[in-house]
């Protein structure tokens, strides 16, 4: 019974299956071949890894992309939550949760006519400045340029990880916080060890969704910025974007193989500290 | 209409816990089956076997005489009211009760017959168009029930049914599933870990623990013979008192003899001073109708059932009497009960 | 304050869209004006320093026009093509997402194999990496098949992307298990309990999910780069950002018309939107 059931239940599974196989397993092995090889087939061990981890540009693009991870993901998910806490009980939240989960779904390509306005070199801010007597700013020809992307992509996530942290909060019994009450409980402590532990699971959706999201951010920065911006945001989605133009299948191969072991890493690495947290908290 | 036959079933886990041992079972057409046992016992798993929502690790299952330890839940003819009812929460009542007859192409006339001769015997006729959500724990109680009637099923199945109610309406919804019992005189299966539920409602009871039987019997010779202290102590409230057999030195039994005795056969200050000891009074619970007095017996609590009114304080001392007749013996080592009708002394 | 910090919130989300909205009824010659560096008998009346005209940013049109309207949609209706070409990716991908994305999940959650846990990492793993390292397996299987430059080169990755899968099962891990098993003894087969019983319950996380994926599908860029030879082909995402050639008259309402089908889907299932994605 176990086979037949359990084969029945794999139906469901199939179509998926065999479209991530065909889509993702099945070339992902075939790029493991490029990645081990020259452009004339020849086995060549793990000379374009070297290749690709001494060069400067693709150095470069790595350490952007790590630090615009490192700042906008924890920036935003802070950001979200406190404003989530101050906002909890709002009345009219729903006409409110609306407007603040707009953000997300303007297109890439009619928000950046939007940033452009503002921050070109002919902009309005600038325009703005010299008016009030003050230096223009190159936005987008100096380092300003990665604080201004990390502005685009706050607007863009924080409305909608705000609302889902609402909906989390919210889904906290009251019991659990009268009980700490009446325990006599301080609000940092209420806070450690009911709200953090409880919003733990909204947490890591919204952590999930943040760094998918600040890969796709890439599309604001590349309709503003072009294929070749300023060094503080050359990403690693740029590093590739040209490859492409090259064709260069050994290089982007060994790109993806580096970021999917990266990713793995990572998100080994949540797994295990979320299990960590909820062991250590509760 | 069926009867169902355990004949030696397993259940173990991939991680080589046995959940249900050697579980040997007939149980006849129109029978009132409880199995009772503490939480994590196995007598839910069982029941789930049963229903063909657990896999059999071993041993057979019959059906009605028919092997069922592969057909899947739907093809068995069972129907279940689990303990959290789990109603389908986008349905109204109607077609929550409909659903299992609709998946069995019923006639639609025929389905509206059915759900509404159910919604009347249960008193939920007029929740017919509500949604799960908007009733109340004893209306959605009756509304699983309703769902399972209507299947006319060969065997009703109840997991805890009654568990998440509140004592009242536990005290009539059992009143109505014996009822229901007799007017459909089909076979039940109930499981429960509520000893009072067990008592008034099967006509046999199986107590389980670890996964093993313990007994199977009446509920008057669970009650007045158990197999053992396990039983002993499961079947009534307050629990029977066991005592070491040096506690009542009078009687001179060996030393690996356990004292069972009923708190209602503990006579308190005897007319005759035959057989009884002094004990001091170190709690009084007052029930109302009765009273249950926490005794202390030279080191040993034991509860005694004494009539209202009479006036028991704490710290009195007083003489008990005990029927050696109405002493039931048991085995240190295994606990198993030695067969022997009281003690001579 | 707090009532200041929501509406502070709320204004500066919906600048931007008011500023897009309210600019595309601006005529042809405003926005030329406003939005110009050069200096022309137009842009002369706004702030010029050094020979440079800086932008003038407003919400309110000088004058209502439909003029730039009526241009996208009358005069020159290549830009209805794109549109159209926008719609042909993105319907596909959404319909597909919603059937295969619920079948998975719900075998995956319902599955006693020990090795779906395995499958399912594999799932995460593809769902949290950037589009840019996806596009090489995807260019590799589209020129084995033969399909790249072929809208199904976009199409098929996307319908199999592993987000919905994610946010599905992680929706049904909600969902009482007594619920299917009853079902099940109420006679019904796998993929009735699937239609019938679980599909109904979790609308909101369907909801969701369309809503999530048709605003990703709605603004491919990069894929529609890399698989897309013919500039005719592109979706209205890539037009508007590289065939304009900075043509400011029509650019506002051609983001207006890329972000109205957005924003109909989104408001049509904002109700669901957080609730589908957390419970």
């Amino acid at each position: 019974m176990k086979i037949l059931r359990n084969g029945k239940i794999w139906a469901f599974v199939l179509p998926s299956l065999i479209g991530v196989t065909l889509f993702f397993f099945i070339p992902a092995a075939a790029s493991l071949f490029y990645a081990f090889t020259d452009a004339g087939g020849r086995f060549i061990w793990f000379a374009n890894f070297a290749d690709i981890i001494t060069n400067p540009v693709f150095q470069l693009a790595t350490r952007n992309s790590l630090w615009f991870i490192a700042i906008s993901v924890p920036l935003n998910m802070i950001i979200s939550f406190l404003l989530a806490m101050l906002l909890q009980n709002l009345k009219h939240r729903k006409i409110f949760a609306v407007i603040f989960m707009l953000p997300l779904v303007i297109p890439s390509g009619s928000i950046v006519f939007f940033w452009n306005t503002l921050f070109a070199d002919n902009g309005a801010i600038n325009g703005l400045l010299l008016r009030m007597g003050a230096e223009t700013v190159p936005w987008f020809t100096t380092n300003w340029s990665f604080a201004i992307i990390i502005m685009v992509f706050l607007f863009k996530n924080i409305g909608f990880n705000m609302v889902l942290f609402m909906a989390g909060l919210s889904l906290i019994p009251k019991d659990y916080y009268e009980a700490a009450k009446i325990e006599g409980a301080k609000s940092f402590a209420t806070f450690r060890h009911i709200t953090f532990i409880y919003i733990m699971p909204t947490s890591f959706l919204v952590l999930m969704m943040s760094i998918i999201n600040s890969f796709r951010i890439f599309r604001e920065i590349y309709l503003l910025y072009g294929p070749y911006p300023h060094q503080s945001v050359y990403m690693l989605q740029h590093f590739m974007n040209n490859q492409f133009l090259f064709a260069n299948m050994q290089r982007l191969s060994v790109t993806a193989i580096l970021l999917s072991a990266a990713t793995i890493v990572l998100v080994i690495a949540v797994f295990r500290g979320q299990r960590k947290i909820s062991d250590t908290f509760s | 209409m069926a009867e169902v036959i355990f004949d030696g079933i397993y259940k173990r886990y991939p991680n080589g816990v046995e959940a249900v041992r050697d579980f040997d079972l007939e149980i006849a057409d129109g029978e009132f089956l409880v199995i009772v046992g503490p939480s994590g016992c196995g007598k839910s798993t069982a029941l789930r076997m049963v229903a063909g929502l657990e896999e059999i690790s071993g041993g057979r299952l019959f059906i009605g005489g028919q092997l069922v330890n592969d057909v899947l839940p739907r093809d068995r003819d069972v129907a279940m009211v689990f303990q959290n009812y789990a109603l389908y929460p986008h349905m109204t009542v109607y077609n929550n009760m409909a659903f299992g007859l609709k998946m069995r192409k019923v006639h639609k006339k025929e389905i509206d017959r059915r759900v509404k001769e159910a919604a009347e015997m249960l008193d939920i006729s007029e929740l017919l168009d509500r949604k799960p959500k908007t009733l109340s724990g004893g209306q959605r109680q009756r509304v699983a029930m309703g769902r399972a009637l209507v299947r006319e099923p060969k065997v009703f199945l109840m997991d805890e049914p009654l568990s998440n109610l509140d004592t009242k309406l536990r005290a009539q919804m059992r009143a109505e599933i014996a009822k229901l019992h007799q007017r459909l005189s089909t076979t039940f299966i109930y499981v429960t870990h509520d000893q009072v539920e067990a008592m008034t409602l099967g006509s046999r009871i199986v107590v389980m623990q670890d996964g093993i039987i313990q007994q199977i019997d009446s509920p008057i010779n669970l009650y007045n013979k158990p197999a053992n202290i396990f039983v002993a102590g499961f079947i009534g409230s307050p629990p029977m008192n066991f005592l070491e057999s040096c506690a009542l030195p009078w009687l001179d039994l060996p030393e690996h003899v356990i004292l069972g005795i009923r708190p209602e056969n503990i006579a308190l200050n005897p007319p005759n001073s035959a057989n009884s000891v002094n004990a001091q009074i170190e709690h009084v619970e007052l029930l109302g109708a009765e009273t249950f007095l926490h005794l202390n017996l030279a080191g040993n609590v034991i509860i005694a059932r004494a009539e209202a009114g009479i006036g028991h304080k704490m710290g009195d001392e007083l003489t008990i009497g005990i029927d050696p007749q109405k002493i039931i013996q048991f085995d240190k080592s295994s606990g198993k009960a030695l067969e022997i009708e009281g003690v001579r002394p | 304050m707090r009532l200041a910090i929501v509406v502070a919130v709320a204004v500066l989300s919906l600048i931007p869209v008011a500023f897009i909205i309210s600019n595309s009824f601006m005529s042809d010659g405003e926005a030329a004006a406003r939005y110009t560096s050069k200096i022309t008998p137009e842009s002369s009346f706004g702030f010029i320093y050094n020979n440079i005209h800086y932008m003038d940013m407003g919400f309110v049109p000088d004058v209502i026009s439909l003029s730039a309207w009526r241009l996208i949609l009358a005069q020159d209706p290549t830009h209805l093509r794109f549109l159209w070409n926008s719609l042909i990716l993105a319907i596909p991908i959404v319909l597909g997402q919603l059937i295969i994305a619920p079948l998975a999940a719900y075998g995956l959650e319902r599955a006693k194999s020990k090795h779906k846990e395995k499958f399912f990492f594999a799932y995460i793993i593809i769902m949290l990496l950037p589009m840019q390292a996806l596009l090489v397996p995807h260019f590799i299987m589209a020129e084995f098949l033969g399909i790249s430059g072929n809208y199904a080169a976009i199409i098929f990755p996307a319908i199999f992307a592993t987000f919905g899968v994610f946010l599905i099962r992680q929706q049904m891990k909600g969902f009482r298990k007594e619920i299917i098993e009853a079902a099940a003894i109420d006679g019904a087969k796998e993929l009735q309990i699937f239609l019938r019983i679980v599909l109904p319950n979790i609308k909101p996380t369907l909801v969701a999910l369309a809503v999530l994926t048709f605003a990703e599908a709605w603004n491919i860029v990069d894929q529609a780069v890399v698989f897309i030879r013919d500039p005719y082909q592109m979706p209205l995402s890539v037009h508007l950002s590289t065939g304009l050639a900075g043509n400011m008259g029509i650019v506002f309402a051609l983001s207006t018309l890329l972000m109205l089908p957005a924003l109909i889907i989104f408001i049509y299932g904002q109700d669901d939107l957080s609730e589908g994605v957390i419970k």
